[in-house]
């Protein structure tokens, strides 16, 4: 090339022009007067001769209102900055830096952060659905303990495991999630065999044993009334199941579901110059805290959000237990017209 | 309405709470008779020299078994007598140490029924443990 540009040694690949005080590169200031430009790409003013202006240089340099006033900045990686950087890898020796302008000992480095250090990329796209586990202790009986459900605590953390991944679009070091686990636990707590109509095996299928012509009444409008409550005396086992699971399921497992998609987005911001870096272990070391404290509080905010959702009698929690009240509610009648009760 | 609080012993950490109706009252009081789980109705906390928390019990979700809108889900308790629980703290033994130890009881839902309102009760006192 017969011209000289004043390349960067150290080329940016997001190089924009709207800085001003970065110099458009030759292949923008070709595009700033289209007029003296051909497909090529290649000034027609160059071609003819040597227009320089007063520091030696091509004479679009100049300073020149009408140039300025129609320069065009094209999009990010369009066809002009391609080119451009192609000319600067050109120049450069693509990266090996041997070429230099006066033949001596290569010159021109590529800084640490132009370096694409060894690891696995980073996929954006990337999302990791929590693993919920939780544990169920063999129920027990009371009638007065409660049935807890409980998770994203100290003795019950969400975890997660991940990576250091080489961005090479921006390059940085990332970080990417590789799995999350919730655990959790439920424990059931039954009534006395005696709340039960049918005591035995504990899921209302055994024999209705404790229904007699001189209860059976009361039990239907016990189960009907407190369908979404609280009982009287007489209960379902499968109520106390189905009304835990609906806090581990509906509550607890969507809501820190939400909170892990807004943790993965924060934590999609974070990155780390591949100078600050050399390794996997080290950029992991360097992200990691952040990562943690986007992560401890996406899971705080579930929990807290979780600890604020109602769960009285005729909300969400308590009508999940109503279908098996419900259902044994309609064996009783059916088992006090088998028996002819009701007549 | 007084309340008898305790350290039983710090290994394997075992905590005891009461309600005590002193006998210089003269008529009878009605307390929630649940107090558990830990973390529901009584939570602790505990924390070190520095008055870094070290420990805290955690409000777990609850489907009681007693109504607290009945009478029946309260104890009527004479002049004189304690109504109360030993709750371990599972998970946690302290070492060689001051501690500052926070214990508080709300009674939640428990508020009262027909005829006996308890309003919201919200109680807690700090206990210095030495573990030596």
């Amino acid at each position: 090339m017969a011209y000289s540009t004043e390349h960067s040694p150290q080329p940016s690949r997001n190089h924009r022009s709207s800085d001003p005080f970065i110099r458009p590169s030759a292949s923008q200031m070709v595009q700033m007067n289209p007029a003296n430009t051909n497909r090529n790409g290649m000034n027609s003013n160059m071609d003819s001769g040597a227009k320089l202006n007063q520091f030696g240089e091509p004479a679009f340099f100049q300073p020149n209102q009408t140039v300025k006033s129609k320069f065009k900045i094209g999009s990010a990686n369009d066809h002009y900055e391609q080119e451009a950087n192609n000319a600067a890898d050109k120049v450069l020796g693509n990266g090996n830096a041997s070429i230099t302008a006066n033949g001596a000992a290569p010159a021109i480095q590529k800084a640490p952060d132009e370096t694409i250090p060894t690891g696995p990329d980073w996929d954006p796209a990337k999302h990791v659905a929590p693993n919920f586990v939780a544990d169920r202790p063999a129920p027990i009986r009371s009638n007065t303990k409660a049935s807890t459900t409980d998770a994203g605590t100290a003795s019950l953390p969400t975890t997660f495991i991940g990576h250091a991944a080489v961005d090479k679009v921006s390059s940085t070091w990332r970080y990417q999630l590789d799995s999350i686990e919730s655990k959790g636990e439920i424990a059931i707590v039954y009534f006395t065999k005696s709340r039960y109509p049918a005591p035995e095996p504990s899921d209302d299928t055994g024999e209705l044993t404790n229904v007699a012509e001189n209860n059976w009444e009361d039990i239907v409008k016990d189960l009907h009334d407190n369908r979404a409550g609280i009982p009287d005396f007489w209960s379902a086992y499968l109520a106390e199941g189905l009304h835990e699971e609906y806090h581990w399921k509906n509550e607890w497992q969507v809501l820190l579901n939400q909170e892990m998609i807004k943790a993965e987005a924060e934590i999609a911001k974070l990155s780390l110059g591949f100078g600050e870096a050399a390794s996997t272990v080290e950029a992991v070391a360097k992200l990691k805290p952040d990562v943690t404290t986007i992560f401890k509080a996406a899971v705080s905010q579930a929990r807290s959000t979780w600890m604020a959702m109602s769960d009285s009698p005729g909300d969400p929690p308590y009508i999940a237990q109503a279908p098996a009240l419900d259902a044994l509610k309609d064996r009783v009648n059916k088992h006090a017209k088998d028996k002819k009760w009701d007549e | 309405m007084e309340y008898l609080i305790s350290i039983l012993k710090a290994s394997h950490f075992l905590v005891f709470f009461s309600f005590h109706n002193p006998d210089t009252h003269s008529v009878a009081t009605y307390v929630p008779k649940p107090l558990e789980p830990l973390g529901y109705y009584i939570s602790v906390e505990v924390f070190d020299r520095d008055n870094i928390q070290i420990y805290q019990t955690y409000r777990p979700k609850v489907k009681p078994k007693l109504d607290p809108s009945r009478a029946e889900s309260y104890l009527a308790l004479e002049p004189g007598y304690t109504y109360g629980i030993s709750l371990e703290l599972e998970g946690f033994d302290p070492k060689p140490g001051v501690y500052q130890v926070a214990i508080t009881y709300s009674n939640q839902q428990f508020q009262g029924f027909d005829g006996h309102s308890l309003g919201e009760i919200l109680h807690r006192e700090v206990l210095t443990l030495v573990v030596e």
